[in-house]
């Protein structure tokens, strides 16, 4: 109960700026809708997934600021007063954003399908043949996994950023652009080390995209690559609730 | 003389540094227990530093704290309450929202007390904590700490920069509910000539350390002075 209060509160937080990410994605959705013909067909799929890049930086902008507005409007009293860990705190917020994120993907993903079947004889003339054989199935599953997980690491490299930044009084855009370079440097070393590490796990699946033909478009999913991502957020989340419960001070 | 009381709050050799600045020299104090405890000192003394690592929102860079018996962590914060003395409730919260929120935090949370004291301070739960005035939201910080049933209430300034009649108004409130039970009150003010009736026990914290400490009425006796004189003479 208590956990769903604090995500609750962390939802109405972020709700505003969702709500003003939702419209505009709308509008410019409608816009596309309303442009959409054979002329123009292929430069609105072209723009058609925009938003999927602002989405990401979305994320990061609400990495930064859940806590760094915590510290500036002195909440973080509050927070901090409370009977919680630093893992429920922070997982509170990473589920809001979580949660506007799906449904930002899920407004956007309905967008693109209307424009699309609305628009299917001409979508399908500018389209190369193959796109028809695709298991898209395992193309969107996978395409969401990757977006997932980048939105993901975005969201706590920022977050990491920002609170460390705590530990300055001066220069904080400073140390936090500092941080936020440094963590994905060592991060991309680390995912190196523990793909390796992880070698000797199972792949974990083959896709063929194509279904026509065997050997073309197979996905090799490495087991070690999929540990080794879910392991890098999973330390930052760690790393950020440990600072948050037991280093940082207010 | 008055036989001081078992210890609630316990502080040995606590210091805290801030970048060169000394907030804390090797403290040791003693909080009694089942008392109204007032911290005073000017600013600058350590005093908000104190009551912050007190309450575990800071860490000493030396010493030890036990809080009812145990360090400040999490699983205590749920046996003490403290009120800071920042504005620190979110501004787009209604006042009901905030002890919903408050009462599903703590299990030591009575939400019917809550509602009772947010009327007998003439507050409305349909307001939202930024339309009130500074009285109105310290009256409710207040609110939200007095309504948990715990042995500890840790109060950073609660009449810092209020209108007298608010400040009155949070005093008599507060003798009120701490008449009523068994709890210890450990309170940081400025405001000493209109609150001094109600402290039980004196802790005078000046030069990153404890000038001064003792029994109300002990202090008042042995100097033939009022609390607000001998805050002065300590202070001067």
């Amino acid at each position: 109960m208590a956990l769903i209060s604090l995500w609750k509160k962390e939802l109405r937080e972020i709700s505003f700026s969702g709500l003003a990410l939702l419209l505009l994605s709308a509008a410019f959705y409608v816009f596309l809708y309303y442009q959409a013909r054979p002329g123009t067909i292929q430069i609105i799929l072209g723009v058609i997934y925009l938003p999927f890049i602002i989405y990401p930086l979305f994320l990061l902008f609400q990495g930064y600021r859940t806590f760094s507005r915590e510290w500036r409007e002195k909440t973080i009293f509050l927070l901090k007063s409370l009977p919680r860990s630093g893992y429920e705190i922070v997982l509170a917020k990473f589920l809001a954003a979580a949660v506007v994120l799906i449904i930002l993907m899920a407004a956007s993903s309905t967008g693109i399908y209307l424009i699309i079947s609305h628009n299917f004889t001409a979508v399908s003339q500018v389209l190369p043949p193959e796109f028809a054989a695709l298991n898209w199935g395992a193309v969107l599953g996978w395409g969401l996994a990757v977006y997932f997980w980048l939105c993901g690491f975005a969201y706590f490299t920022a977050q990491l950023s920002s609170l460390t930044s705590r530990f300055f009084n001066r220069f904080r855009w400073l140390v936090t652009l500092l941080v936020f370079y440094l963590v994905n440097y060592l991060t991309f070393r680390l995912a190196g080390y523990l793909g390796w590490l992880f070698d000797w796990l199972p792949d974990v699946q083959h896709f063929v995209i194509r279904q026509t033909e065997e050997a073309a478009g197979l996905i090799e999913v490495s087991g070690g690559g999929l540990a080794a991502a879910a392991l890098i957020l999973l330390i930052m989340f760690v790393v950020s609730s440990l600072l948050l419960e037991r280093t940082l001070e207010v | 003389m008055k036989e001081t009381r078992e210890a609630i709050v316990e502080v040995s050799n606590l210091s805290k540094k801030y970048g060169l600045t000394v907030a804390l020299d090797g403290v040791d104090i003693k909080f009694p227990q089942g008392e109204l405890t007032a911290l005073i000192g000017p600013n600058g003394s350590g005093k908000t530093t104190l009551l912050k690592i007190l309450a575990g929102l800071t860490y000493p860079d030396q010493g030890r704290v036990k809080t009812i018996d145990r360090a400040p962590d999490r699983i205590n914060k749920e046996r003490f309450a403290f009120l800071p003395e920042n504005d620190y409730l979110y501004s787009w919260m209604k006042l009901e929202y905030l002890i919903e929120f408050f009462a599903r935090q703590y299990t030591s949370f009575d939400r019917s007390k809550a509602y009772q004291m947010t009327k007998d301070m003439n507050l409305k739960p349909e307001q939202k904590i930024s339309d009130l005035s500074k009285g109105m939201r310290a009256r409710f910080k207040l609110v939200l700490s007095l309504s948990r049933d715990v042995l500890l209430y840790i109060l950073d300034e609660p009449l810092a920069g209020i209108d007298p009649q608010s400040r009155s108004y949070i005093l008599e409130n507060l003798n009120l509910e701490f008449a009523r039970g068994e709890s210890s009150v450990i309170l940081s003010t400025h405001e000493v000539l209109e609150s001094e009736k109600f402290f039980d026990y004196v802790i005078m914290l000046g030069d990153d350390r404890v000038q001064l400490e003792g029994y109300a009425d002990d202090l008042r006796r042995e100097h033939d002075l009022s609390l607000q004189e001998l805050t002065r003479e300590v202070f001067a």
